[in-house]
């Protein structure tokens, strides 16, 4: 009976590692379907919605952890500098505010509003589009480029609490790469940031 | 030989020295990931079971789950399994507010604060897996290394996770072979 209840209790265990790791996530080098999301201001985002643009900084974050609240200013300014190069900030709330409910759509609403945020902010309401990128955290950064191929995951620079005293800024020197034609390097990093609260649907799934 | 205020300090101060709760553990402070692996090493040289969780004071799923740990810690002993909680916070963080988080909670299993920000070097490391999110567990015993990436919901399901690694399952004793004792 226990040797029943402890098996069960892997296959469980089993089942939620890879529910939450979906091993057809996106890798660097492959190409992202386009998704629609309802964004802040109530207009749906999409990649097709911006014709002229060279690739995309996609940021999952959201309002409530405290390591999103600590790279906002720079997810801002990443905006700022590249978007008028060709390579704007889509950043996307991936929570279930069920379980965070500092991360609901109206608090997304709240906060963009009160820090101005100059770039798309959408919310991730039935948690497919975070899968299907593979993101663990918030923050978490997927460079696009031109064709909608990801070219570099991770993290925007190596130092959370001072952006003053990063060694790396991983994320720039990306794009920076892109606009010159060539590939990132490292195309991938890994950095400390909040596990995407997600509660695996009983259906549908 | 006292004046009898001086006395009665004495008395207070044994007092106070017999109900005092016991010494919290202060947590040691690794700058690199080299220096918490030497710490950890002779764990693993003595076959014991360990178990690594990565959290953080301001990581609310972490600090949720840190009782299930503690109770893991108290139920098997360090004989069994070896917890090592190790904090993620920032350096600057570590007398503000790591230090007395753990000695207000009164932390028993062991706690280190890694403030190694070299991520893409050691993350790998503990598990190819990780590339970061919080909370993160990985139990180690010899060669054989199991993640996991989300938060333990009870402490069932954290003994569950462990249990195969016990080094005398008490529930299936006889089917482990003890490689403790060579």
């Amino acid at each position: 009976m226990k040797q029943t209840a402890y098996t069960l209790s892997l296959i469980t265990v089993f089942l939620l590692f890879i529910q939450a790791h979906r091993p057809d996530a996106y890798v660097v080098g492959d190409r992202v379907d386009d998704f629609s999301l309802m964004g802040v201001d109530g207009q749906y985002v999409s990649l097709k919605n911006y014709p002229t643009a060279k690739g995309f900084i996609v940021v999952f974050t959201c309002n409530h952890c405290p390591y999103a609240q600590l790279y906002e200013q720079r997810i801002i300014e990443l905006h700022k500098k590249y978007a008028p190069k060709g390579y704007p900030v889509i950043a996307i709330n991936p929570n279930d505010p069920e379980i965070v409910p500092e991360d609901s759509f109206e608090e997304m609403q709240k906060r963009a509003k009160a820090k101005r945020y100059p770039f798309a902010y959408a919310f991730d309401a039935d948690q497919t589009v975070f899968l299907q990128f593979g993101a663990t955290r918030t923050p978490h950064v997927f460079l696009l480029d031109v064709q909608h191929i990801v070219r570099y995951i991770g993290a925007i620079d190596d130092n959370p609490e001072l952006a003053s005293s990063a060694q790396h800024k991983f994320a720039e020197n990306a794009i920076d790469a892109l606009l010159r034609g060539e590939r990132p390097d490292p195309d991938f990093t890994r950095a400390v940031g909040c596990k995407i609260k997600y509660r695996p649907k009983v259906s549908g799934n | 030989m006292f004046p009898s205020q001086v006395k009665y300090l004495f008395f207070f101060m044994c007092c106070w020295g017999m109900t005092a709760p016991c010494k919290a553990q202060k947590p040691l402070l690794c700058d690199s990931f080299s220096q918490l692996e030497k710490h950890i090493q002779p764990y693993l040289d003595a076959h014991q079971t360990v178990v690594i969780n990565f959290w953080a004071t301001w990581c609310g799923p972490c600090v949720e789950e840190l009782p299930h740990f503690e109770l893991l810690n108290k139920t098997y002993g360090a004989e069994q399994v070896k917890v090592v909680l190790v904090s993620l916070d920032f350096k600057s963080n570590h007398d503000k507010r790591v230090v007395p988080f753990v000695q207000d909670r009164q932390l028993k299993a062991e706690v280190l604060h890694l403030v190694d920000l070299d991520n893409n070097s050691w993350m790998p490391k503990v598990h190819s897996s990780w590339d970061g999110a919080l909370p993160f567990t990985v139990v180690i015993r010899g060669d054989q290394r199991k993640p996991f990436s989300e938060e333990f919901e009870n402490y069932t399901e954290l003994e569950n996770f462990v249990r195969p690694f016990l080094v005398h399952n008490p529930n299936t004793k006889t089917d482990i072979t003890d490689n403790s004792k060579k």
